[in-house]
């Protein structure tokens, strides 16, 4: 499994390194039709159980609405909640807000008929969060009295980007699963001295300019040609 | 051309990686541990004033403790001293309060120090916590063993770097 992901990511950067060198023009793709019509709806399985894979309790939940719009090109908007919480001996911390991202994602793998709808694609995001903070206690053990404190809560924002590698296969009809490898890029978020910000809704944690995701999503496309609709009311 | 080329990999093997990368990370799950914050300590060299005393007594029997409390921080401690060895260290904690009292007793005979410092607290991380910084601003004591106190470096750390030189008087001893 492990050759077949990294030949996933490879084989287009091979495939252009070879193609350069041949200076040849690249035909047109002969799957320039529009295969999915509609909006697809999806929910991201991984979000609530994050708790598995991250320090703490970190749990979610996290829509995307996506739609080809021309062939092989699909916008995107994503947008969720995150909550993440840590409640040790001596830190009880709680982050929590909403997020949303909105960007685009270029399907590399050509479609063998026009039922075909699965797809490999490479995207980017922005991705934008408002949220809140709070440590609501901290203690520190001495050989005199604790130290026992709090801070309030401290409104947070920030953004990003992202650049998504994925897939969607449709496994029944009108409904498909797809995972995503993520790699995220903070661009500014609102620090606070005391407590600094520790972590990010959507994005993770604040002090890391570079995040790893993933996600594993179910989709429905809705079946009504929204694009179609739009031509007739022209 | 072959920059789309996908349509290599079979759609079966596209479906079995698609199923099987859930499981792989959920398999990935690990257990929370959660560290202690650090501590500061102030880093206190007990040194002999005149080292050129008889050697035998170098090896000095420490008792600490903070004012008003009945447990001590160190109770008689030689185990850090050789007889070769002129000084020895100890890690001292500081109160939050602008004060901290110790008594410190030495081969026998108490003395009384009093360290005034500044407090700031520190954030570690939020898997460890919060912990106090201090900047000593001034040290009184009585002068029964303690010949002096030197301050190295005000600033007490969780690097525990060398603060302050307690100088021991041994001419009780001769």
């Amino acid at each position: 499994m492990r050759i077949l992901l990294s030949i996933l990511i490879l084989l287009p950067i091979i495939s252009f390194s070879q193609e350069e060198k041949g200076l040849q023009k690249r035909p047109p793709r002969p799957d320039n039709y529009i295969r999915m019509k509609g909006l697809r709806v999806g929910y991201d399985l991984t979000r609530p159980f994050q708790y598995i894979w991250n320090i703490g309790d970190r749990y979610g939940s996290e829509l995307s609405f996506d739609m080809e719009v021309a062939p092989n090109i699909f916008p995107i908007f994503e947008t969720g909640w995150e909550t993440q919480k840590i409640n040790s001996d001596y830190v009880d911390y709680k982050s929590s807000g909403s997020y949303s991202r909105f960007g685009v994602d270029y399907n590399c793998l050509v479609a063998e008929n026009k039922k075909d709808k699965d797809i490999l694609y490479m995207g980017l995001r922005y991705g934008f969060t408002f949220g809140k903070q709070q440590v609501q206690s901290f203690t520190s053990t001495s050989y005199w009295e604790q130290t026992v404190g709090s801070f309030p809560s401290q409104n947070i924002n920030a953004h990003w980007a992202e650049m998504v590698l994925g897939t969607r296969i449709e496994v029944l009809r009108n409904i498909f699963l797809g995972w995503t490898i993520r790699g995220k890029i903070r661009i500014s978020y609102k620090d606070y001295d005391m407590p600094p910000v520790y972590f990010i809704p959507g994005y993770g944690k604040a002090s890391k300019g570079f995040n790893f995701d993933f996600s594993y999503s179910i989709f429905y496309n809705l079946p009504v040609d929204v694009l179609k609709i739009f031509r007739k009311g022209e | 051309m072959k920059w789309f080329n996908f349509t290599a990999i079979e759609k079966f093997e596209m479906k079995q990686v698609l199923l099987s990368v859930f499981f792989a990370f959920v398999l990935v799950a690990c257990d929370d541990v959660f560290d202690a914050p650090p501590k500061a300590f102030l880093n206190a060299t007990l040194k002999y004033t005149d080292n050129e005393k008889d050697k035998s007594i170098k090896q000095i029997g420490v008792s600490v403790f903070g004012e008003g409390r009945t447990d001590a921080w160190i109770f008689q401690d030689t185990l850090a001293v050789s007889s070769s060895d002129s000084t020895r260290s100890v890690l001292i904690p500081l109160n939050d309060t602008p004060t901290t009292d110790y008594v410190f007793t030495l081969n026998g005979i108490a003395d009384t120090v009093s360290i005034s410092a500044d407090s700031k607290l520190i954030y570690e991380s939020m898997e460890t916590g919060f912990y106090t910084e201090f900047k000593i601003t001034g040290i009184e004591y009585t002068r029964h063993r303690i010949d002096n106190i030197e301050v190295l470096d005000s600033a007490v750390t969780k690097e525990w770097n060398e603060n302050i030189i307690i100088n021991i008087n041994t001419l009780t001893y001769n």
